[in-house]
C-alpha cells in the first residue's frame, strides 16, 4: 500500500539523518545534554506554581502537569517534523526540488528531505517521561489512557499536516518562515495551560483557527472527566477533518510552488 | 505517438508570478513590491528520441530549468503538455520518478558528512534495487569513473570532479531511462569531465539511456548528438551540431602564418579575429576560398603557413546569441 | 564620517528593515506568549484568593511580565547566528581580512536589531507604570538602565561564545536552543526568581541569567530596595568581566583555527 511505502522512505531518510548527525560527536554530547535539560523546563514552572499557590482552580498538580507536557510533546514532535526555515529556504533556492524527484508522495518528500529538528528531539524524552509520570499519579483506566495515546497521535498526524500548509501558505503569502514558527510558540505557550482560563475569544481561535485544542486541550478534559466523553469524539472527528482539509489545502497551494525560476 | 521518442513537449507554456524590489529608496518603500507576471516558457515543442544525448543551452532565465522541472513533474505547465515514457510528469511523478535518475549541481543527493557509499546504499534501499545487481553495478561505475579511492571517504572532502562523478553514479544505480543533469560540469576538472562523458556514451550504448544535458560551457556540447536551445523562453534551434554550424557557421575560419603579417590587409577577405606575432586568425565565407585573390595571397613568400578549420562550436554559439539580441 | 562601524550600522538597520516583516512576526509572537503568562498569573492569583506570592502582588505580577517581556526584548541578540552562519559560508575568513576588528562588527549589527525596538518598548513601559500606578524614582530608573546594559553585554558574549563554538558543530542552533531554555527560566522570563524554592533560587540569584529579566525588572517596579542596587551592579560586572576573558581566548583559539583550515 502506498501508504506503507511512504512511511518506509520516511524512516529510510530518518536513519541516514540520524546517522550523519552524529559524525560530529560534540554533536552528540549537545543532544543529550539538551535532553536532561528539556526535562527541567517542562517540570519546573507547573511544579513551582502549585508549591506556591493552589495552582490553576480546578485543576490539580498532576493534572496540569499532564496538559502541560502532552502540549509540549505534541506541538514539540510537530516541530521535529517542520522546521520552517530548512522548508522555506529549499524552496526559495530551489533546493526542495531534488526532493520531489523521488517516487513517492509530496508530503513524504517534503518531510523525508529535511532532517527536521534533531536537537529537539532529545527534549521531548523529557515530556514523554512526565507524561508518564502524571498518568502514573491520576490512577486513570487503561482504556481511556489508550484512547487518550492514540488521539495523541491522530493529533501530531493532524498537525503536522496542518502546519506543512501553514509553512507553505506563509511563504507564498508573507516569504516569512518566521511566521510560522510564531505560530508553533504560541501554540505551545498557550496550550500548556487550560484554554479555559483565556476567555471565549481566545479559547475559539485555539479551536476553531489554530485548532490545537483538538490535540490537547479537550481530549485531556475528556480523559480527566472534566466533559462527557463524547467529545472525544468529536475531537477525534476534528483532527480527522484537519487532515482531510489541510491535505486538500496542500495540494492545490503545491501547484503554485515555482522554485527559484530561471 | 512514435515508439522511438521518449519526450513529447508539445505547446507547452508557463508564467511566474515574481515580485520586483522597488528600487526607489525611503524606509518604506521596501514593504511596496510589484508583482509581475513573466512568462518563462512560451509555446515551446520538442521531441526527443530514446538512447540520445541531447544538450539544452539557453542563458540564465532562458527558461530552460523551468523546462526541465516540467519534464520531471516538479512543475505543472498552464498550457500544452507533456509526455515523458509515455507517462505524463505532474500526474504521474511517482511511477516516472522511478526510470528518472538526476544530477543536479556538483554534490545534488549525496549526504555531505558521509562517504558517497552511503548514499549509493541509500540508492539502493530507495530503489529496490536487489543486492547482486547493486554490487555488480557499483564496481562497474567504480572501475569507469576511477572512484576506487574517492566513494568511501566523506563527501565534503572530495574536490568537484570527484563529487560529481559520485553524484553521477548515485543517479544511475537504479538503471533510470531518462537521465537529466543540471550544468554538471561548472567547476570540475578536465579529466573528470572527460570520464563523465565517457560514462554517458557508454550509459547510451549498453543500457539505451536518454541524456538531456542542460548547460552553458560549450564542451559540454561536443558528447551531444542533438542540441536544442533556448532563449526568452522560446526554442530557437533544434538540431544536430552540424546543423547548428551550418546554419550559423558557415564561415570558415583561417589561420595565417606569416612573419610579416602588416603587409597583408586582411580586411579585404573577412572579419578579423585574432592577431598576435606572427598569427592572424580570419572569418572568412566559404567562397572566398575559391577566391584567386585569396589563394594567391596564402601561396606568397609572406606567408609561410596556413590552416583552414570549421569554427569552433563557441563561436557558433556566440554569433547564435548575437543574433537572438538583434531580432528583439 | 569615515568610521567603518557607524557605516556598518547604517546597513544593518536597513538590512533589518528589509527583514523587518519577520522581526516584527517574532516580535509580536514573544510579546504574546508573555501576555498569556498575565491570564495564567491572575487566574492562580484570583482563584486562590492570593493577594501576594513570593513578594509580588498580583499588580506588580502584571507589571512583571510585560516589562520584563520588554527587557527581554531589547537585550535578546541575534549574535550567535550571525556568527555562526558566517562561519559555515565561509564568509568570516574574508571579514577577517579587512582592517576592521570583527568582534565589534558583529556587535554592532546586533545592536542595530536592538535599537528599532527601542522606542515602542520604551513607551509600553512607562505606559504600563503610569496605568498601573507604580511609582519610581530617578535612582531605579538610572540603575534599571545600567543593569538592562549590562545584561545586554552579557547575553552578547555568550552568544558569541556559542557562536563560536560552532566550529565544532554543524551549527549552533542546538547549543542555541539549549542557551534559551536555561536563560529563559532562570532569567526569571517564566516567573520571578523569589518563586523558586529557596534552594533553586539562592544559585539563581548569583548566576548572569538574572540580569536579562528578573533583576531590571524587579528594580523598576519597586521589588529590589534600593540598597540592594550596588551589588546586583557589581555582580553583573564580574560576570561580564569573567565571561568577556572566556570569550577573549576562545574568540583567539577560533581565529586560528580559521586560518589553518583555509576557509
Amino acid at each position: 500500500m502506498e501508504l506503507i511505502e511512504n512511511i518506509k522512505y520516511f524512516i529510510l531518510c530518518q536513519k541516514y539523518h540520524w546517522k550523519e548527525f552524529f559524525i560530529y560527536r560534540l554533536q552528540g554530547l549537545i543532544w543529550v545534554i539538551v535532553g536532561s535539560f528539556g526535562v527541567i523546563f517542562t517540570y519546573i514552572p507547573v511544579t513551582i506554581i502549585y508549591s506556591i499557590s493552589q495552582g490553576i482552580p480546578g485543576w490539580s498538580y498532576f493534572q496540569l502537569l499532564l496538559l502541560s507536557n502532552t502540549a509540549g510533546f505534541t506541538i514539540g514532535f510537530v516541530w521535529y517534523f517542520i522546521v520552517p526555515w530548512n522548508i522555506v529556504n529549499g524552496m526559495r533556492a530551489g533546493e526542495l526540488d531534488k526532493y520531489l524527484i523521488r517516487p513517492f508522495g509530496k508530503i513524504t518528500c517534503i518531510l523525508s528531505g529535511y532532517p527536521g529538528n534533531l536537537t529537539g528531539i532529545a527534549g521531548l524524552i523529557g515530556s514523554l517521561l512526565l507524561i508518564i509520570y502524571s498518568l502514573a499519579n491520576l490512577k486513570l483506566q487503561l482504556l481511556s489512557i489508550a484512547i487518550f495515546v492514540f488521539g495523541m497521535l491522530l493529533g501530531i498526524a493532524a498537525l503536522v499536516m496542518l502546519f506543512l500548509l501553514i509553512t507553505i501558505l506563509a511563504y507564498l503569502f508573507m516569504n516569512s518562515a518566521q511566521f510560522t514558527n510564531s505560530m508553533l510558540n504560541i501554540s505551545w505557550s498557550a496550550n500548556s495551560y487550560p484554554l479555559g482560563i483565556y476567555g471565549s475569544i481566545i479559547q475559539l481561535i485555539f479551536t476553531l483557527v489554530l485548532p490545537i485544542g483538538f490535540a490537547v486541550y479537550y481530549p485531556i478534559q475528556v480523559l480527566l472527566g472534566f466533559i462527557n466523553p463524547i467529545f472525544a469524539i468529536i475531537s477525534i472527528f476534528g483532527l480527522l477533518v484537519i487532515t482531510a482539509v489541510s491535505k486538500l489545502g496542500f495540494d492545490k497551494v503545491i501547484k503554485s510552488y515555482s522554485s527559484g525560476g530561471g | 505517438m512514435n515508439n522511438d521518442i521518449v519526450i513529447k513537449v508539445d505547446r507547452v507554456m508557463k508564467k511566474y508570478k515574481v515580485s520586483e524590489s522597488n528600487s526607489k529608496k525611503g524606509l518604506f518603500n521596501s514593504f511596496k513590491r510589484k508583482k509581475v507576471i513573466k512568462v518563462a516558457v512560451r509555446n515551446i515543442s520538442l521531441n526527443i528520441k530514446k538512447g540520445s544525448i541531447v544538450a539544452l543551452l539557453g542563458k540564465n532565465g532562458s527558461g530552460k530549468s523551468t523546462l526541465i522541472k516540467m519534464m520531471t513533474g516538479i512543475l505543472y505547465p498552464d498550457k500544452g503538455r507533456i509526455i515523458v515514457d509515455e507517462l505524463s510528469p505532474y500526474n504521474d511523478r511517482k511511477k516516472l520518478a522511478l526510470k528518472m535518475g538526476v544530477v543536479l549541481g556538483a554534490h545534488g543527493q549525496l549526504y555531505w558528512n558521509l562517504p558517497a557509499i552511503d548514499t549509493f546504499n541509500f540508492m539502493k534501499s530507495m530503489y529496490k534495487i536487489p543486492e547482486k545487481e547493486f554490487e555488480k553495478r557499483l564496481k562497474l561505475y567504480i572501475k569507469m569513473l576511477s572512484l576506487k579511492d574517492v566513494y568511501k571517504k566523506p563527501v565534503r572532502t572530495l574536490s568537484l570532479g570527484e563529487q560529481m562523478k559520485c553524484n553521477f553514479v548515485a543517479s544511475m544505480l537504479h538503471n533510470p531511462k531518462i537521465v537529466f543533469l543540471d550544468e554538471p560540469t561548472i567547476g570540475v576538472d578536465l579529466p573528470s569531465k572527460f570520464a563523465l562523458k565517457e560514462a554517458i556514451s557508454i550509459a547510451r550504448e549498453k543500457l539505451g539511456t536518454t541524456f538531456l544535458l542542460t548547460t552553458h560551457i560549450v564542451e559540454d556540447i561536443e558528447i551531444a548528438d542533438h542540441v536544442i536551445v533556448i532563449n526568452k523562453g522560446r526554442k530557437e534551434f533544434d538540431g544536430t551540431k552540424k546543423e547548428l554550424e551550418r546554419i550559423f557557421g558557415d564561415n570558415r575560419v583561417v589561420e595565417i602564418y606569416s612573419t610579416n603579417l602588416r603587409q597583408i590587409n586582411f580586411k579585404r577577405y573577412g572579419r578579423i579575429m585574432q592577431k598576435t606575432g606572427d598569427m592572424a586568425k580570419i572569418e572568412v565565407k566559404p567562397s572566398m576560398l575559391k577566391n584567386k585573390e585569396f589563394l594567391k595571397m596564402l601561396n606568397s613568400r609572406h606567408v609561410f603557413d596556413y590552416r583552414v578549420s570549421e569554427p569552433h562550436l563557441s563561436y557558433v554559439l556566440s554569433k547564435l546569441y548575437k543574433s537572438f539580441d538583434k531580432k528583439k | 564620517m569615515n568610521n567603518p562601524y557607524i557605516a556598518f550600522f547604517k546597513i544593518s538597520i536597513k538590512d533589518n528593515i528589509a527583514y523587518f516583516k519577520d522581526y516584527l512576526i517574532s516580535t509580536i509572537g514573544r510579546l504574546l506568549t508573555y501576555i498569556l503568562m498575565i491570564f495564567v498569573w491572575n487566574i492562580i492569583y484570583l482563584g486562590g484568593h492570593l493577594s501576594e506570592i513570593g513578594g509580588f502582588s498580583l499588580m506588580q505580577i502584571d507589571a512583571y511580565f510585560v516589562i520584563g517581556s520588554a527587557v527581554f526584548l531589547i537585550i535578546d541578540s541575534m549574535n550567535d547566528r550571525i556568527l555562526s552562519d558566517d562561519i559555515k559560508t565561509g564568509n568570516i575568513a574574508k571579514s577577517l581580512i579587512k582592517p576592521v576588528n570583527y568582534v565589534y562588527m558583529v556587535f554592532v549589527e546586533s545592536l542595530a536589531d536592538n535599537v528599532l525596538v527601542l522606542p515602542p518598548v520604551i513607551i509600553t513601559i512607562m505606559f504600563v507604570l503610569y496605568y498601573l500606578g507604580i511609582s519610581t524614582s530617578m535612582l531605579s530608573i538610572v540603575t534599571f538602565m545600567i543593569i538592562m546594559l549590562i545584561g545586554y553585554a552579557i547575553i552578547n558574549v555568550i552568544q558569541f561564545i556559542i557562536g563560536s563554538l560552532a566550529i565544532y558543530t554543524t551549527s549552533a542552533f542546538g547549543m542555541s536552543i539549549l542557551f534559551m531554555n536555561v536563560a529563559s527560566i532562570f532569567s526569571g522570563a517564566v516567573m520571578p526568581l523569589t518563586f523558586f524554592p529557596s534552594y533553586i533560587s539562592n544559585i539563581t540569584l548569583l548566576l548572569p541569567f538574572q540580569m536579562f529579566t528578573y533583576v531590571p525588572t524587579s528594580i523598576l517596579i519597586g521589588i529590589i530596595p534600593s540598597s540592594a542596587y550596588l551589588y546586583y551592579i557589581l555582580l553583573g560586572l564580574l560576570w561580564l568581566f569573567a565571561l568577556s576573558i572566556l570569550g577573549y581566548f576562545l574568540w583567539n583559539h577560533v581565529k586560528k583555527k580559521i586560518s589553518s583550515v583555509g576557509g
